[in-house]
């Protein structure tokens, strides 16, 4: 085993972190092209529109990374809201959060149950809780936007140190703990395992099924926990709002290196992902580029991210052909 | 030294109607070699399966170390050290070798975090015994196949296996790897471990084993030492079963070439094939699973691409781009697997039959349906399909039934040479002398016909000629009139008659 010289540990730093790379290139690429995007301001706009999506992505990536998909955020991020606002009315701002993480993730172990225990796949289960979540943030608010009066509560939303929110800082800390879990932990190899060949971890006597309940918790109470930071910046728990933030996040995933198949990817590349668009929405803002091609934008870069990945995938299975397959 | 670890008796195992384990027994000793053989279809693979409680038997008592176990489970299996080596094997493929060996097992620090160390040690000390060096921090999907075995190996031997099932291990090997494997597994022995070889190779079972079992058509034929075999006792004690089809004898009268294939390479698992097809005449592929015949016609039909060789169709040259170029040119295959690349089974009867016809009949992107409609329900009477229903959606059809709808379709695109891969594989007693005899009209229509069958009562008795493919490579020709299965088999397994 020779030691690798340092050009093989740089590509292949690049080869796992590409997103980064892509990141920091336009992130160098509008700094010195477009004025007041380094602005102390539009960085801190930048944390905070990328704040909510960051958690979402958060949760999303252990699902993915199991090779499941989670297309219930949204209506997670809604009801949390919902679940939040109307139970502060009554019992204040501390018990209103725990009643809104204990929400989402009861319903994020009704998901994991029902797709660890049954063969139905996890499209179908989280676009059913998609509905479930969403109805119940309709019922609860009777369709209306709920105020939110709690001067605590609005802090969540708004509360810097410095130029860096609040929010920015929890995210970058729930983000370091995941990266922890999934590098240095047991449960963090066995999410990995169990995305990358579910039968040869079962047989190898991880229990898959808890594994699969607890991704789909996390990323429900990562709903919540975003869901009332959006809250917090809306001043207004709303029953209809969240809409396609799953799309975001998903898209933050694979743009992030993350394979829909599971059993790869990284945090790190994840969170770039989700920098990524966000940097992209801040230069169309800034040069005043219509915003109606920031959908366009977004989309043209999901496509050609997962083209570069899929002829990356189809080399190495030219490469060696009998080996991709055998295994 | 005779300890005897596993014991199996009297195993029976059926799926649905078919028996495919009759009340077979084996028993495996501590530091021994034990060989099973037989042919495709023998129950070897059941066989083994009911070791590592992939499947249940029916019947039958298995004991394991002096303990009588009612069933096996996988995971029972593992952890009390019997371990297989899949010829697929069964690793995580974006883990790393020391990932992989230790899943599930991970040695933890004091704070509960994986203890690479230890983990890396434990590796390597498992990798030393072995005596290989694989790098431990690389996905196990990017080491070579043979290094991917080594790891499932070290797997088993940190499991503290007693019994290793190594399940055709050398089927993809260089012999690099197989003197590599072959020393590991008479270290094996040394650790007193018992084990279980599957394999096709002839010299490999002559070389490594103690003991040889012999598999025939779900039931034990003979176990003995492997000295007291010699390689043709080992073919004879594989074949002679009852005939149930006899070759008609005829000697047909073959027309003139249509279809030639010179040096034909690809993909490693066709080498330098070169054979000719007539006109009126079936042509027998016999040849072991694996054998590179299915990979042949892949390549002859454009659906793999080759690197060198040459095709010759009616005396023109023709580099073969796709299948939709073959069907052009009047070639047509009935693939191997019917479910996933014969049949949309979904889809009505008269759909299937037409699916390679209707561009024949469409003017200016108009289809002719009427045309279509007719083609179909007359190429229904003409195979004689049941139900005579070209609504009926193929999935309700019997196997036989699918089948016919498959050729039909070649017929209705104007094939008239026909490539058919397993052509009775899943099909019943009853409806197969049916699609014999509708291969045999077609053959008297004019039509070249290969068959590629490793059923070998039906490669002989339908056959005017066999080739025997073995490593990629045809070893040897034969009149299906004279053909045997015994000298089908030994030039299959490469015994010099």
């Amino acid at each position: 085993m020779s030691q690798p010289i340092f050009g093989n540990q740089l590509s292949s730093f690049v080869k796992r972190n590409g997103s980064l790379v892509v990141l920091i290139f336009l992130f160098l690429l509008f700094s010195l092209t477009i004025a007041n995007f380094t602005d102390s301001r539009n960085l801190t706009a930048i944390m905070f529109q990328s704040v909510v999506t960051g958690f979402l992505a958060l949760g999303q990536f252990l699902v993915i990374v199991t090779g499941g998909i989670d297309l219930s955020q949204g209506a997670m991020v809604a009801m949390t809201s919902i679940v939040v606002s109307v139970s502060m009315m009554r019992y204040g701002a501390w018990a209103a959060i725990v009643c809104g993480l204990l929400a989402a993730t009861l319903l994020g172990f009704c998901t994991g149950l029902l797709v660890a225990k049954t063969t139905m796949p996890p499209f179908i289960v989280t676009l059913g809780m998609m509905g479930i979540a969403r109805g119940i943030a309709m019922m609860l608010a009777n369709a209306k936007p709920v105020p939110i009066t709690n001067d605590t509560f609005k802090l969540l939303g708004s509360e810097r140190i410095g130029w860096v929110p609040v929010s920015a800082i929890l995210l970058v800390i729930s983000a370091l703990i995941i990266h922890y879990i999934l590098r240095f932990r047991r449960i963090g190899r066995y999410i990995y395992a169990v995305g990358s060949s579910e039968s040869s971890a079962r047989l190898s006597g991880v229990n898959v099924a808890r594994i699969k309940l607890l991704v789909y918790m996390l990323s429900s109470f990562f709903c919540a926990i975003g869901g009332m930071i959006w809250t917090a910046r809306l001043v207004s728990g709303s029953p209809v709002g969240g809409y396609n933030y799953e799309t975001e996040s998903i898209a933050a995933v694979v743009v992030g290196g993350a394979s829909l198949s599971g059993g790869e990817g990284n945090v790190l590349g994840t969170m770039a992902g989700v920098l990524i668009f966000q940097c992209i929405n801040s230069m169309l803002n800034l040069t005043g580029i219509n915003p109606f091609w920031q959908g366009a934008f977004k989309g043209l870069l999901i496509i050609i991210t997962v083209a570069i990945s899929g002829l990356r995938g189809r080399g190495k299975l030219l490469g060696s052909r009998k080996g991709a397959k055998s295994v | 030294m005779d300890d005897l670890v596993l014991k199996l008796e009297g195993i029976c195992k059926s799926f649905a109607a078919v028996q495919v384990l009759k009340e077979v027994s084996l028993s495996l000793y501590a530091g021994q070699v034990h060989c099973l053989i037989g042919e495709n279809g023998a129950g070897k693979s059941t066989l083994i399966k009911v070791v590592s409680g992939a499947y249940h038997p029916d019947a039958g008592i298995i004991t394991y170390l002096g303990k009588t176990i009612g069933e096996i489970q996988p995971r029972w299996a593992r952890e009390n050290g019997i371990n297989t080596i899949y010829q697929e094997i069964d690793l995580v493929p974006h883990l790393t070798a020391a990932e992989n060996i230790l899943l599930g097992e991970e040695p933890l620090t004091r704070f509960g975090n994986i203890d690479k160390k230890r983990a890396y040690g434990r590796c390597k000390e498992l990798f030393a015994k072995l005596g290989v060096e694989i790098p431990l921090e690389v996905p196990v999907s990017q080491l070579r196949l043979a290094q991917q075995q080594m790891v499932a190996i070290a797997k088993a031997l940190h499991m503290n296996s007693r019994v290793i099932i190594f399940d055709e291990p050398t089927s993809v090997f260089t012999s690099k790897d197989v003197e590599i494997l072959f020393r590991i597994i008479r270290d094996l022995k040394k650790s007193n471990i018992a084990i279980l070889y599957i394999s096709h190779h002839m010299d490999e079972i002559f070389e490594i084993g103690d003991q040889i079992t012999v598999l025939r058509d779900g039931a034990l034929i003979r176990t003995d030492k492997t000295e007291n075999f010699t390689k043709e006792s080992l073919v004879h004690a594989m074949v002679g079963r009852n005939i149930d089809f006899v070759h008609d004898g005829a000697e047909n009268e073959q027309g003139e070439i249509v279809l030639e294939v010179k040096n034909l390479c690809a993909n490693k698992m066709v080498k330098d094939v070169s054979f000719q097809l007539h006109k009126n005449e079936i042509l027998g592929f016999g040849g072991l699973v694996g054998a590179g015949r299915t990979e042949t016609m892949r390549a002859l039909m454009g659906v793999d691409p080759y690197e060198s060789g040459e095709v010759l169709v009616r005396g023109q040259k023709a580099r073969i781009k796709n299948p939709r170029h073959a069907l052009g040119l009047g070639i047509g295959m009935l693939p191997e697997s019917r479910k996933t690349e014969g049949i949309v089974g979904a889809r009505p009867v008269g759909d299937n039959i037409t699916y390679s016809y209707v561009e024949n009949t469409t003017k200016l992107g108009i289809v002719r349906w009427k045309d279509v409609k007719a083609k179909a329900a007359g190429t229904v009477n003409q195979m004689a399909v049941r139900p005579n229903d070209t609504r009926k959606l193929v999935t309700f059809l019997s196997g036989g039934n699918q089948q016919k709808v498959v050729l039909g379709k070649l017929l209705a695109a104007n094939c008239d040479i026909l490539i058919l891969d397993e052509p009775t594989r899943g099909v019943d007693v009853g409806a197969r002398s049916e699609i014999y005899d509708t291969i045999k009209q077609l053959r008297a229509q004019g039509k070249a016909i290969i068959m590629i069958s490793s059923d070998m009562t039906e490669l002989l008795t339908q056959s005017d000629r066999i080739l025997v493919m073995s490593e990629g490579q045809i070893v040897s020709e034969m009149k299906g009139a004279e053909a045997t299965e015994e000298k089908v088999l030994s030039s299959a397994l490469r015994v010099e008659a």
